[in-house]
């Protein structure tokens, strides 16, 4: 990753910046999926052992468990997308060559752009409707608002990854460098 | 039956056309369900349509196929459909009040409820919170109290009194006061998630359950019971609702259709309550599953078990309620008929 | 009852239905991720066949995963992922080597053992594909198995993951079809089995006419008992994890997060797992969930408007329009389950074809419990068929080796499995018979 040899201390500067930023927002996005996804292995593991051993469950123990999850997905979608590895046929567009893999990334970057700000759009109005009307959960009797908002913070994100993949995708144009593929499914 | 099917499909395209607005009313049960649980879906969309003088189409969302329960509100609320079935209890995240028709034994027979829910106490307090939230009440369902339902091969025979329920698994839904309920009686409560409950009482995860005898035979219990008893402790009610802000556009006419539509559909379900309760019984005796009925004796258990009368219900009651005045004067409203009958021999 | 007539109303679909339906399609073949063409290709739908209200489809973001049954998704990800790091799989493998390592193709039909083993632990897919992969690959290539071969025959092996219990595919069924997914565990035990040993012999046909091993392993007695020891708390967790289930302890649903938990414990009793591990080892599995998930989430606001514009009724009335024959009418539905295989994960295919399928089922004198399996197991082709097969992305990205050649030596398998899912669909005791 050499820097360019035109680069001015301002260029080196805003890069740092733009890494220093770019290392919290991962950080960030790892421990919250950490969080959310320990949360479901101990909630309904704790469930089970309460059922089992001292005859007495809670009313909200599944509700977590829910929750946590729908937060789960959602992040880990976004973090998919920045990673790109978001499940997708590219046997076809392959075949064209370098270029045409470029352009197919493009067509995804942008497809997934108008999917996330039109989803992002629809799904503000259900967390709008419940500050509104105050609707609470059934078991923890807690502002729904707080759970139906995982829906736009998600679709937030994913906005955000794709615009972050775009310009990632531009700088690797610049550079002469070929398309980033991808990250697999366990590598 | 080919060209009927085709006379009726081309019947409806025209009514769609016909109709100012198509509306959609959506439902948990499927439309073959109506036999055994009388939600009555097809009246009421007949009804709608009818007594709009056909300026309304409905389109019918039945089995689920939207969401169920309390999304379906959320889906009401945001104006997305007009009309959703979904529990009574669905209405206590919005009107409190509406969470005391789980305290047993004071609301629980099929006339004392439709006495309740059509009074003014009822709907002062209730309707009024619910319009709040930006949704209204349309029409009740009724279909009979809970019961007491328990796995095969746990009892020898089935449950007569609080004792024979004593320390086993009780499955409940996320609800405080139904938990409060069956501790009372002596069982052990686990809540468990309704779409979890079919494998977890075939295995043993939980032992029994409370749904009414309609509800467990529409859901495919029938073999995994082995007796049903008809303790006829809380009401296991449902609710038409529509959204308010739909509602309050519509003009007058259209207005009172849709009120006169939901009244008349609540008559006839009313009306189809025994017939319904007697295919739900008699397809249970035929999968082996008792049904039984208490002994005023045994009954009488049950209420001085887990009764409204108990002290332990005071604080509830006045959460929910407001006061303990405020609850009896609901309680004295159970008595009074407003010109709705049903059978309540469940 | 009268009334029933009413909602046969038959769909007239035009354009508005088939455009966004055929940019659906578009999308998927010109590399947009799969969730993302769904997504919008529902949305197009919603706003102009203006079935349902558009607002339906943000909400069903939130309600259509809202459901407690979908938690056993990222769990038995993780499962699977527990399994590789905490070593278990590896003595699985050996146990399986051991076992059937003196066949004539012995590393073949180990390996496919080994998959089946993991598959009694792990309810996905994916995660077996890649464990055992990694762990085989190199040694099926050391033996005399061309690349592509070993990638297909392990991505076929990993195709039990969902097809023996404990298994999301039977949890989403159950799910979306309303059934208790512990007798569908029950009910799918010897399918999945079948499915197993239809790949060994399917390998052991390819052996024969190729003759990729050349030498094998003798079995010994003592080898055999010293491998079940030194695996016995490996094999010990699905004896808790279906025990657990069957003795109701637990539901199989909460067996997803009991089984993560006892893999992880073992791990580190045994020291090969280190609390350090646990971190990296949820981060792995939550990208994995995070790709999985969306298009479950997208795939039912689809259903809903395939629903709500009464494709099921038009599907079956055209159906058995053309014929009243069961075998055909079931034979034309594994014919769509295989195609919808191709193109698509199978958890969204269960949400998407389960409702639409099953009145067809029904038509054809099917039991819910017969097609239930049906189903799953027709989909579970499409783990290795192309364009979009799951275990060959997983394979093919562990080796480099190109998609297309995987597909190509899967397709004996995809044959061979064909079979048994014919079977499956013509003699309905195979799934029932467990069950009652
Ligand atoms: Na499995
Ligand atoms: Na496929």
């Amino acid at each position: 990753m050499a820097i360019s040899s035109t680069a001015t201390p301002k260029d080196t500067r805003w890069r740092a910046l733009r890494l220093r930023c770019d290392d919290v927002d991962r950080r960030t996005e790892r421990w919250l999926l950490l969080t959310f996804y320990a949360l479901i292995i101990l909630t309904v593991a704790v469930e089970v052992i309460r059922r089992f051993a001292l005859n007495y469950s809670s009313v909200w123990g599944e509700e977590l468990a829910r929750y946590a999850f729908i937060y789960l997905a959602w992040l880990a979608a976004a973090a998919a997308v920045r990673d790109r590895a978001h499940i997708r046929i590219d046997v076809l567009i392959n075949l064209g060559g370098p270029r045409m893999k470029r352009l197919g990334w493009w067509i995804s970057d942008i497809a997934t752009l108008v999917l996330a700000v039109w989803a992002l759009y629809l799904s503000i109005a259900p967390v709008l409707t419940s500050i509104n009307f105050g609707s609470v959960t059934a078991g923890l009797r807690v502002s729904q608002a707080f759970f139906l908002a995982a829906i736009p913070v998600g679709f937030l994100l994913i906005a955000w990854r794709v615009v972050q993949s775009m310009l990632a995708d531009i700088r690797r144009m610049q550079r002469g460098d070929p398309v980033f593929d991808g990250q697999k499914l366990f590598d | 039956s080919e060209s009927a099917m085709a006379a009726t499909a081309k019947e409806e395209s025209e009514r769609e056309n016909a109709a100012e607005s198509t509306i959609v009313l959506a439902t948990g049960y499927t439309l073959g369900a109506s036999r055994a649980y009388p939600i009555m879906q097809l009246n009421f969309k007949e009804n709608l349509q009818n007594f709009s003088g056909g300026r309304l189409y409905v389109k019918l969302a039945p089995g689920g196929q939207l969401a169920t329960g309390g999304a379906l509100i959320s889906m009401v609320q945001n104006g997305s459909i007009a009309i959703a079935q979904h529990s009574l209890s669905n209405l206590s995240s919005f009107a409190p009040e509406a969470d005391l028709v789980n305290i047993p034994y004071w609301c629980g027979e099929n006339q004392r409820l439709i006495n309740l829910v059509t009074s003014d106490a009822w709907r002062d307090t209730v309707h009024h919170k619910v319009e709040e939230r930006g949704f209204k009440v349309l029409s009740y369902i009724c279909i009979d109290p809970r019961t007491v339902a328990v796995r095969e091969g746990l009892l020898d025979g089935p449950v007569r009194v609080p004792d024979d329920i004593s320390g086993i698994k009780f499955r409940v839904p996320s609800s405080q006061i139904l938990q409060q309920v069956y501790r009372l009686a002596g069982a052990n409560p686990t809540p468990v998630a309704w779409g979890e409950t079919s494998s977890a009482i075939k295995q043993g995860v939980a032992d029994a359950l409370d749904p009414s005898v309609q509800a467990l035979l529409v859901f495919g219990f029938t073999d995994v019971l082995s007796s049903i008893s008809t303790i006829q402790s809380v009401p296991d009610a449902q609710v038409y609702t529509c959204n308010k802000a739909w509602f309050d556009s519509l003009d007058g006419a259209l207005q009172d259709a849709v009120m006169q539509a939901s009244d008349v559909t609540f008559r006839e379900n009313l009306a189809k309550v025994p017939a319904a309760r007697a295919y739900a019984h008699d397809q249970m005796r035929l999968a082996g599953v008792e049904v039984y009925s208490l002994s005023d004796e045994e009954k009488a258990q049950w209420v001085e078990r887990c009764g409204h009368q108990l002290p332990a219900w005071d604080e509830t009651k006045r959460e929910l309620a407001g006061s303990l005045e405020a609850f009896d004067k609901l309680l004295a409203a159970t008595e009074v008929q407003n010109g709705y009958f049903v059978d309540s021999n469940a | 009852m009268e009334f029933m007539e009413l909602q046969q109303a038959a769909a007239s679909l035009d354009w508005t239905f088939y455009a966004p339906l055929a940019a659906l399609i578009v999308m998927i073949l010109v590399g947009v991720p799969v969730w993302v063409a769904i997504g919008l290709g529902t949305l197009g739908m919603l706003t102009f066949t203006e079935t349902l209200p558009l607002s339906v489809f943000g909400e069903s973001l939130f309600e259509g995963i809202n459901a407690f049954a979908l938690i056993a998704v990222p769990l038995f990800i993780l499962t699977g992922d527990a399994l590789v790091r905490s070593g278990l799989s590896g003595k699985l493998l050996d146990v399986a080597e051991a076992s059937v390592g003196g066949l004539k193709t012995g590393l073949g039909s180990s390996t496919t053992l080994g998959c089946g083993f993991f598959a009694c632990i792990s309810g996905s897919d994916a995660a077996g594909a890649a464990a055992v992969g990694r762990m085989t690959i190199p040694r099926l290539v050391e033996r005399g198995y061309p690349l592509p071969a070993a990638c297909a025959l392990v991505a076929s092996g990993a195709c039990t993951g969902i097809l023996i219990p404990p298994s999301i595919a039977y949890i989403v069924m159950g799910l979306v079809l309303g059934m208790s997914a512990s007798t569908l565990f029950l009910a799918a035990a010897i399918p999945g089995v079948m499915v197993m040993i239809s790949v060994m012999a399917t390998n052991m046909v390819l052996n024969r006419i190729y003759g990729f091993e050349g030498d094998r392993e003798r079995f010994s007695w003592r080898r055999w008992i010293d491998t079940v020891w030194d695996a016995r708390w490996a094999l010990f967790v699905p004896v808790v994890i279906l025990g657990g289930i069957y003795t109701g302890i637990f539901t199989p649903t909460e067996a997803a997060s009991v089984a993560v938990v006892v893999v992880v414990i073992i791990g580190l009793r045994q020291g090969r797992l280190t609390l350090g591990d646990i971190p990296r080892m949820l981060e792995s599995s939550a990208r994995v969930c995070g790709v999985i998930v969306p298009i479950i989430a997208v795939s039912l606001p689809l259903a809903q408007s395939l629903a709500s514009l009464d494709i099921p009724q038009t599907l079956v009335s055209g159906i058995s329009g053309v014929t009243d024959a069961p075998w055909l009418m079931i034979l034309m539905m594994i014919g769509i389950l295989v195609l919808a295989g191709c193109v698509m994960e199978t958890t969204p295919n269960i949400v998407i074809l389960a409702p639409l399928l099953l009145p067809l089922a029904l038509e054809a004198g099917m039991n819910e419990f017969h097609f239930a399996i049906l189903m799953v197991t027709t989909l579970g082709l499409g783990f290795i068929t192309p364009p979009l097969g799951l275990n060959l992305f997983v394979v093919s990205g562990l080796t480099r080796c190109s998609v297309l050649s995987i597909a190509r030596y899967a397709l004996p398998f995809v044959l061979g499995m064909l079979i048994v899912v014919l079977m499956i669909a013509y003699l309905p005791w195979l799934s029932t018979w467990a069950i009652g």
